[in-house]
């Protein structure tokens, strides 16, 4: 980042007269995180929770939240506000602290992970580049399977007490198959560290190399998450809504903001690990210096929000959606003099992280309005039977390529690419067959 | 996947079914381990009991051991009502009793008066009860269907069946003015004659757009693997079981046994129509599926021989000479329709006077679901919510 006065130099200059100049990293951090949080992770899930709906509508043939701000986008901000109308509930025979602060436990772990994720290319652009920051990640997601199973526990609720049961069982199980596929990019870039591992792929994303470890990290993810198809927790039509049906006002906003927070981490870690970060495709790195990447992003805004409205405008002509156009115009607008201003170079690293990981969301909300629901034993007989025997062959032919140079790591992805064709033409071949009967 | 059902004797000689949960029982060393079941009360407040249906549940872990129902949370007092309105007054009660399929009870309930008077219906008004109870099966087998999914997480089809029902509710509310409940078959006939015009071009319309619409919204259930999965061997249901606890409709018709009251006990315009009875041999909960899905696209096939009817039998008088004051002589009647929950019958008796001495309903919904504490017995709590839906009991018909 080459802001002409720093974060740093700002925190120094204040703390110094006070001579507390020891406390300024603390206060560093401690300020990078709130602005992370504050101006990046609210506005995504804020966002994110907006997109999901509207996707889901487009998927289920409706218009989604159109009522609050234009297009509906902000009804989830809406919808908070009226979680913190609601009152508080405590039920009578409930566990009253840990009632009170499993909520916390699942939203606080799914904001800190953002701590060691590179949204984009530099230092600027990640809170704390840890050298353990896989470790660190694998052990901060685990936290939310602690509160997710001390509010079943607490509520003192049959229905929340078998969410949390079943929770325990599938996240302590999922969470085999999923670390057995982060190791998988660590082993090949040789660092644990996220920036590290974004940078060894800048000539070929992990993804090509380690397609079945991307793919079972994806699948033991969502179930990380209890993201459907594997979203038995809270299971709405089983267990009426699992583990937080006891839950109120915004301590049930924070255990739907921390969902909404975690699928689109799990995505971002995704891209990070295997999506090749901010690397564009072919291009291998960033090939344009400040000034150019200020102005490719200035048209593509201009370019994209003026699309949008044309097309907007060409199929409904001048109504009631098109009278926002300038919102467009203003945050495209408002978007380059930041880019010109200040003069980031890793700011469309920033955006090619983000596109990445909304095409991920998207896929997110498309099983969300495609699948039905598993069954619990089928859950765990896929975790055990399939997806750990799988890991651990990714992983071991991964380890002995690393160890001693031989590709069994491409060959075994060579052989999974060979079967997923052969699936996807036989899929084909019956769909035809099918529409050919009927 | 367990897929086997298991049959157990209990002391009092009843024979009792269940899934595969039933062998879960703890033997050896676990003895030592203090163990409890969990008695949980699902319903009536439940998403996924498809109304005011209370089970009481056992359950040892995740299985289920025993399964009780507990009915009557929507209980009218419909039969006692009955007998303080006359013949003709009563219909409008009957739309509030399977209130996803109205016309269905309206019908029951007309043919078992016009038996009992033995009034005569007029050929016109026959063949416009034909067409909206098939159109109203459409709808219930929509709605039914639709919610299958919703109960097994998959929310999409759910919007799906319900964007078609939305065309025939649309059609319904042309022909009598209601959404639900239609009060359209009338004791000797129907309220007046379909609509001509636009109604036609409409329902034409339907009859062209619909199996497609069908058949990709099935697509997104019965070629999900998940939806297999969950579906398949589930909850099944033997034919001789079926068959002892009276149950009737897709429930039964899904075990394999080909009773349909419009084949095996005809009435109206049915015996000139061409159709089949739908069969699965299997008895499990995909079984009862496909016999909805597969239902719908014989009622289309009914539909479209009663739009060349419409052109064949002139528009005329539509409701019998005298039904209205209708006084039957002492005596007593049954008679039943096929609604889209089963055999929906009504049992009649007559005082000579102009309101029914007494009135049995016999509801599809009601003994369809007392099959479940047998077959929901050794599934797990998921199965059990997929056993539910399949089943497809709607609580104004079960309470009454």
């Amino acid at each position: 980042m080459n802001l002409p006065i720093t974060l740093t130099g700002i925190v120094e200059g204040a703390l110094a007269p006070l001579g507390l100049q020891g406390l300024t990293p603390l206060v560093v951090y401690l300020l990078d995180a709130l602005i992370i949080l504050l101006l990046l992770i609210m506005p995504v899930v804020t966002i994110l929770i907006w997109l999901l709906r509207k996707m889901l509508g487009f998927i289920q043939r409706r218009l989604g939240p159109m009522r609050v701000g234009p297009f509906g986008v902000l009804q989830t901000i809406a919808d908070a506000v009226k979680l913190f109308h609601k009152e508080d509930l405590f039920p009578a025979n409930a566990d009253r602290v840990v009632f009170a602060l499993a909520p916390f436990l699942v939203f606080v772990p799914a904001v800190l992970v953002y701590v060691v994720i590179p949204f984009g290319q530099g230092d600027g652009f990640v809170t704390k580049d840890l050298s353990v920051g896989l470790v660190y990640l694998t052990a901060v997601t685990s936290i939310s399977a602690i509160g997710i199973i001390t509010a079943g526990w607490s509520s003192d609720n049959k229905w929340s007490l078998l969410g949390g049961l079943r929770s325990a069982a599938q996240l302590v199980s999922y969470e085999l198959p999923m670390t057995l596929a982060l190791l998988g990019p660590p082993l090949m870039a040789g660092t644990l560290s996220l920036s590290g591992i974004v940078a060894a792929q800048q000539s070929v994303w992990f993804v090509v190399p380690q397609a079945l470890g991307f793919l079972i990290y994806f699948i033991a993810a969502l179930a990380e998450i209890a993201h459907l198809p594997f979203d038995l927790p809270e299971a709405e039509s089983e267990l009426v809504a699992g583990y937080n049906v006891e839950y109120s006002g915004m301590r049930f906003g924070l255990f739907f903001l921390g969902e909404f927070a975690n699928s689109f981490t799990i995505c971002l870690v995704a891209t990070v690990l295997f999506l090749g970060g901010w690397h564009l495709p072919f291009l291998g790195g960033l090939p344009l210096t400040s000034w150019q990447t200020g102005l490719a992003t200035v048209a593509t805004m201009a370019l994209l929000g003026g699309g949008i409205w044309y097309l907007n405008w060409r199929r409904a002509g001048w109504t009631s959606a098109t009278r926002w156009h300038w919102l467009g115009y203003v945050s495209a607008a408002i978007l380059a003099a930041i880019v010109l201003v200040a003069g980031l170079v890793g700011f469309i690293s920033v955006v090619i992280t983000l596109v990445k990981t909304s095409l991920l969301v998207f896929v997110l909300m498309w099983l969300r309005g495609t699948l039905p629901r598993v069954r619990v034993d089928q859950l765990m007989s896929f975790g055990w039977k399939a997806l750990v025997p799988l890991g651990l062959v990714n992983f071991l032919a991964l380890a002995f390529q690393a160890a001693t140079g031989i590709p069994t790591g491409w060959v075994l992805n060579l052989l999974f690419f060979v079967f997923v064709g052969w699936l996807l033409l036989f899929a084909w071949r019956k769909r035809w067959a099918y529409s050919a009967v009927s | 996947m367990a897929t086997e059902t298991k049959q157990t004797s209990e002391p009092d000689g009843v024979l009792r079914l269940g899934g595969p949960g039933l062998a879960a029982e703890p033997t050896g060393d676990i003895h030592e381990i203090e163990t409890d079941h969990l008695e949980v009360s699902m319903g009536p407040q439940h998403p996924s009991t498809h109304g005011v249906l209370r089970l009481k549940v056992k359950l040892d872990g995740e299985w289920v051991t025993e399964v009780q129902p507990e009915i009557g949370y929507l209980h009218r007092g419909v039969e006692k009502i009955a007998e303080n309105r006359t013949y003709f007054q009563f219909l409008t009660i009957t739309d509030r009793l399977d209130y996803v399929a109205a016309m269905a009870c309206n019908a029951a309930y007309a043919v078992a008066v016009e038996k009992l008077a033995g009034l005569t219906v007029p050929p016109r008004a026959e063949l416009c009860r034909v067409i909206v109870q098939e159109l109203d099966r459409i709808a219930s087998h929509l709605v039914s269907v639709g919610t299958y999914g919703l109960d097994l997480g998959a929310t999409s089809p759910f919007i799906y069946a319900f964007r078609d029902r939305e065309t025939i509710l649309d059609l319904l509310e042309m022909v009598c003015g209601a959404r639900l409940t239609y009060s359209y078959i009338r004791v000797g006939g129907v309220a007046r004659d379909l609509p001509e015009g636009e109604w036609r071009t409409r329902f034409r319309q339907f009859l062209d757009e619909f199996p497609p619409m069908l058949d990709e919204q099935d697509t997104l259930l019965s070629e999900n693997e998940i939806f297999l999965l969950r579906t398949r061997g589930v909850g099944v249901l033997p034919p001789e079981v079926a068959v002892n606890y009276g149950t009737s409709g897709p429930v039964l018709r899904g075990s394999g046994v080909a009773y349909d009251v419009r084949r095996s006990k005809p009435y109206g315009l049915y015996p000139q129509l061409d159709f089949n009875v739908v069969t699965r041999p299997t008895g499990d909960c995909l079984a009862r599926y496909q016999v909805r899905v597969e239902e719908m696209r014989q009622s289309v096939k009914i539909l479209r021989q009663c739009d060349q009817l419409l052109d064949e039998i002139p528009p005329g008088e539509v409701l019998a000479k005298g039904a209205r004051g209708v006084k039957p002589a002492a005596g007593e009647a049954y008679a039943s329709v096929e609604s889209p929950r089963g055999e929906m019958g009504v049992y009649l008796i007559s005082d000579g006077s102009n309101k029914p001495y007494r009135l049995k309903w016999r509801s599809p919904s009601f003994v369809n679901l007392s099959v479940l504490s047998a077959i929901g017995r050794g599934w797990k709590v998921a199965d059990l919510v997929a056993i539910i839906g399949s089943i497809d009991p709607v609580f104004g018909d079960v309470d009454r």
